[in-house]
C-alpha cells in the first residue's frame, strides 16, 4: 500500500464519518423533536378542558 | 403549523445512502491513477461532490432567505435554516478533505490561500448563522436577522467559487468535463448525484425537526395565553 492510500482512506473514513455522524443527529433531534411536541400538544388539549 | 410526516422521505433516505455507497464504489474500482498525483485522485470524488454541494446549499439558504424577506412566510425560514445548517456541515467537511488532500500533495496541511481561506471565511459566516438562531429568542427577528445573515453570506459563494481565478492560488481551477480526463467523468457526476440526494434528503429531515420545534413554540405560547391551539 503506498502512502497515497492512507490519504484516500484517511478522506473517505472523515467523509462517511461526517455523514452518519450528522445522520444520527438528525434522527436523535427528529426523536427529541417529536417527544416535545407531543407533550406540548397534551398540554394544550389539557388545558383547553 | 402542519408538522410534516416522514411517508416516502425515508425511502429516499436509503435510496440516497444506497446510492452514495454504489458510486463512491464505482468511482474507486473503475478509475485509474493519475499519472501526478497515482491514486491522491480519488480523494475528488468526496471532496468536489462536498465543495458543490455546500454552494448549491448556500444558495438554497439564499433563495428561501430572500422568499422569507419578501413574503414574511415561517416555512421559508426554516428551509433557509434546515440548508444553512447543512451547507455548514459539508463546508466543514470539504475543508478537512482539501487538507487530507494538501498534505501529500502541497506538502502542507493548511495555507493561506485564496480558496482556502475564502472558503473558511464562508463557513465561518454560517456558524455564525447557526450560532445568531441559537441566541435570538424572538421567532420573528430570529427569522429576519437570521434572513439578512444568510443572504448576505451567500453571496460570498461565487467570490469563492472564482477565487482560483482572481487571485494567484496554490489550488488548481474549477475541474469540470472539459478539464478532466474522461475516466474520471462518470465517477465525479454520479458522486455529485449522490451527495445532491444526501443533501435534499438532510435539509429536508431538518427541516422536520424546525417544524417540530416550532409548532411546540407555538403550542407551549396557547398553553401559556390560556387559548386554543390552532
Amino acid at each position: 500500500m503506498t502512502r497515497n492510500w492512507t490519504f484516500v482512506i484517511a478522506a473517505y473514513s472523515l467523509t462517511w464519518a461526517v455523514i452518519l455522524g450528522y445522520l444520527v443527529r438528525l434522527h436523535r433531534g427528529r426523536r427529541r423533536a417529536e417527544s416535545a411536541y407531543d407533550t406540548a400538544m397534551a398540554e394544550t388539549r389539557a388545558g383547553d378542558r | 403549523m402542519v408538522v410534516p410526516r416522514p411517508g416516502a422521505w425515508r425511502w429516499f433516505g436509503v435510496f440516497a445512502f444506497a446510492f452514495l455507497i454504489f458510486t463512491q464504489t464505482l468511482a474507486i474500482l473503475t478509475s485509474p491513477p493519475d499519472r501526478d498525483m497515482g491514486d491522491l485522485e480519488k480523494i475528488l470524488y468526496v471532496h468536489v461532490p462536498a465543495a458543490w454541494i455546500t454552494f448549491l446549499s448556500f444558495f438554497v439558504v439564499l433563495a428561501f432567505s430572500a422568499r422569507y424577506l419578501w413574503k414574511g412566510r415561517e416555512k421559508d425560514d426554516l428551509l433557509a435554516a434546515a440548508a444553512a445548517e447543512v451547507g455548514a456541515t459539508f463546508n466543514g467537511l470539504t475543508l478537512l478533505l482539501g487538507m487530507i488532500w494538501g498534505r501529500p500533495a502541497w506538502g502542507v496541511w493548511w495555507t493561506w490561500d485564496a480558496r482556502l481561506t475564502s472558503t473558511l471565511v464562508l463557513f465561518l459566516i454560517f456558524v455564525g448563522y447557526l450560532a445568531l438562531r441559537e441566541f435570538v429568542d424572538d421567532a420573528q427577528r430570529r427569522a429576519q436577522w437570521s434572513a439578512v445573515v444568510g443572504a448576505l453570506g451567500a453571496i460570498n459563494v461565487p467570490i469563492v467559487y472564482m477565487s482560483v481565478r482572481w487571485w494567484r492560488t496554490l489550488h488548481q481551477i474549477q475541474s469540470n468535463p472539459n478539464t478532466m480526463d474522461p475516466a474520471y467523468v462518470l465517477g465525479l457526476r454520479a458522486n455529485a448525484f449522490a451527495f445532491l440526494f444526501i443533501m435534499i434528503y438532510f435539509i429536508h429531515q431538518r427541516y422536520v425537526i424546525a417544524s417540530l420545534q416550532r409548532a411546540t413554540e407555538h403550542a407551549a405560547e396557547a398553553v401559556a395565553l390560556g387559548g386554543q391551539q390552532e
